[in-house]
């Protein structure tokens, strides 16, 4: 066994390496792609280093657009994606710490009803209930605007159930111990529950931004004003241009562009993360 | 500062009754010990008193204010609960703050109420930490502190040392006897543990199953127990019982041919099945004594002894007596009674029979 060992590290460095590979590896591409002059990127063999055009190339796409598939500057199309991601994680989390309080501490008629009701909402995702919802925000007058964009998406207290069970945890003491300091129920949300739920909603911005800036299919719908072009779907537009040569140094800019910010929100709420775990540890 | 008085109180919680009429009246300024097994209602009569709960039936007044539909927060008065129930994301000043920042106390008020708590219960070094990071006895403390910053009419405590070590118990029961009776703050004490009960009441109430058994100083439930139940529940090993009759002058009591005197005549008929109750510590050994115990275990605890064993055929009884003595399985050991220390009771209601007035 002692012999074999160099050899297991070595396969279990391995594997290792080659996964990081399998997934590193079409990144690796892309970033390179997007540093080239455009014939270098049809050539034979695909460049495995930069090119000299990365400043030039990322200035191109973020102010001038693309002449070709005469898509604009995606500078704003990132942020009409920031909007939509932030609006989406923000409103759901909202509603749902709002709708899980209701559910957890007070008793209304029709309570376990509405928590199923809600939790019935998991199974619908917008891509199945995709028409209905669009007659709806058409009727509604909200196509093409930030509204229409953000608030269908919104709509389902999917997160009710995590802040539910989270609540659940919370001794029924605490409310007690706030009530009889003279706290209403508010008081209670804000000052107690709220802050005890700092970690859970910070895992939840993370997974709801990412889940509101990969938005493809909703926003290829509701938006023909170029205005609220996102820039998830502004990627699929710049490949299938009509009747020229894609420009894939740019569309390889761009999709490094859509790919940073979920990438940074992961590392700032990680350390987010790190605080709430370490402070609940000691 | 008040006096609570609770009148024919009712709570049920659906279909079960959990309180089946009390009525209690706490003098101003007294520390009231509510005991009872777990499960008897000792918590639901609290938290009725702190509002925690609605009231069925019946009424519960502080001071002369009838407080049934009032918030716990206008009620006026601090609960201490079992797990403390800090705020774990707060500071211990920002716990014992929270209350009165919500009653809109002036800062300056609240900065030296806080730091006077913190004084007492010498927490001045704490007042920065959070709750995790305090031993549970701290912790007790911060959750006393924030009793007392709100200066409250009524003190309320749910068993508040239940979960602490047996030496840290006696201590911050020490340190609650005297904080309450410095502040002269009127307290209700719940708990199961009968050594706090007698230790830390003024007097006690003993529960049972949703009713009260006895409300006397801890001396007289001790010498006098209201019922068969508070005989067996008060005292530790519990009151030996045996059925019994009683004689025809009705100044004894016969019990397998054997007689016992008792101090006097007693409120009950001649020739009247009765229970009888004498303490484990109250048995003295003596020779040619009425009762004579056959010995089947001892268990030797150092400052006493406790023998169990049987009188005649089938009545068991254990004796305490003081030091450790030579006895072992086996003895006969023939003892006697002070006819003051013997207890009678009805069978059929388990009330106590006393002495012709
Ligand atoms: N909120 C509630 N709903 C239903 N039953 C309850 C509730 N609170 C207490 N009970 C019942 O009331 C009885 C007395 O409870 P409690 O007052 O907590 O007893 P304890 O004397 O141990 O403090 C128990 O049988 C308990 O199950
Ligand atoms: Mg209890």
């Amino acid at each position: 066994m002692v012999e074999n060992r160099p050899f297991l590290t070595f396969v279990a460095h391995a594997l290792l390496i080659l996964g990081i590979l399998v997934v590193a590896l079409p990144i690796w591409i892309v970033l390179v792609t997007s540093s080239q002059a455009p014939e270098d990127v049809l050539t034979a063999p695909i460049p495995m280093w930069f090119g000299e055009r990365l400043v030039d190339n990322y200035l191109a796409v973020l102010g001038r657009g693309l002449t070709r598939s005469s898509s604009g500057p995606v500078a704003p199309m990132m942020l009409n994606s920031l909007i939509m991601a932030v609006s989406i994680a923000v409103g759901k989390i909202a509603i749902s710490i709002l709708s899980a309080f209701a559910i957890v501490y007070f008793r209304f008629p029709g309570r376990m009803l509405a928590f199923w009701t809600i939790f019935v909402t998991l199974m619908l995702p917008v891509e199945v209930r995709i028409l209905p919802t669009f007659e709806v925000v058409a009727n509604l007058g909200l196509l093409n605007s930030y509204a229409g964009l953000t608030i269908p998406l919104i709509a389902s207290a999917t997160a009710t159930f995590l802040f539910r069970q989270f609540f659940m945890t919370v001794p029924d003491e605490l409310a007690e111990a706030a009530r009889v300091d003279g706290a209403g129920p508010m008081r209670f949300f804000l000052d107690i529950l709220l802050p005890l739920s700092r970690t859970n909603i910070a895992a939840l911005f993370v997974i709801l931004f990412i889940y509101g800036w990969n938005q493809y299919l909703w926003p290829l719908l509701v938006t023909t004003d170029e205005r609220y072009y996102t820039i998830v779907m502004a990627i699929q537009r710049m490949v299938t241009a009509a009747d020229a040569e894609p420009e894939w140094h740019f569309i390889a800019a761009v999709a490094m562009l859509a790919m940073l910010p979920p990438v940074l929100v992961v590392l700032l709420m990680q350390r987010w993360f790190v605080k709430g775990l370490v402070e609940t540890e000691k | 500062m008040a006096e609570v008085v609770v009148e024919s109180l009712h709570k049920s919680f659906g279909a079960v009754e959990v309180l089946k009429g009390i009525d209690l009246a706490i003098a101003d300024g007294e520390m009231m010990v509510v005991l009872g097994p777990s499960g008897c209602g000792k918590s639901t009569l609290l938290r009725l008193v702190a509002g925690l709960e609605t009231v069925t039936s019946g009424e519960i007044r502080i001071g002369a204010r009838r407080v049934n539909d009032l918030e716990p927060k206008d009620r006026d008065i601090a609960m201490v609960f079992q797990n403390y129930a800090l705020y774990p994301h707060m500071t211990v000043y920002d716990n014992m703050a929270y209350g009165l920042r919500n009653r809109r106390v002036p800062r300056p008020e609240i900065e030296r109420r806080v730091q006077e708590a913190a004084r007492i219960l010498g927490l001045g070094e704490l007042l920065r930490r959070r709750p995790r990071e305090l031993s549970g006895g701290q912790r007790q403390r911060v959750a006393m502190g924030r009793a007392i910053v709100r200066e409250p009419e009524v003190f309320l405590f749910d068993e508040p040392l239940s979960n602490l070590d047996a030496k840290l118990r006696v201590q911050m029961r020490h340190e609650i006897r005297q904080l309450q009776a410095r502040l002269g703050t009127t307290g209700i004490y719940v708990t199961h543990d009968q050594v706090e009960a007698m230790t830390l009441g003024d007097r006690l109430v003993v529960m049972n199953e949703g009713r009260i058994e006895q409300v006397g100083g801890p001396l007289e439930v001790y010498e006098r127990p209201a019922s068969l139940f508070v005989a067996g529940f008060i005292g530790s090993p519990p009151m030996n019982c045996f059925p019994a009759r009683l004689g025809e002058d009705r100044a004894r009591i016969l019990l397998d041919g054997r007689s016992l005197p008792l101090a006097g005549p007693v409120a009950a008929e001649a020739g009247a099945e009765l229970v009888v109750g004498v303490r484990p510590e109250h048995l003295e050994p003596a020779d040619g004594g009425p009762l004579v115990l056959a010995v089947d275990w001892v268990e030797i605890l150092g400052a006493d002894t406790i023998a169990h064993g049987r009188i005649g055929e089938e009545v068991r009884i254990c004796v305490r007596l003081p030091g450790a003595t030579s006895i072992a399985a086996g003895d006969r050991l023939p003892l006697a009674v002070p006819p003051e220390r013997l207890h009678l009771f009805d069978p059929r209601s388990g009330r106590r029979i006393d002495e012709k007035a």
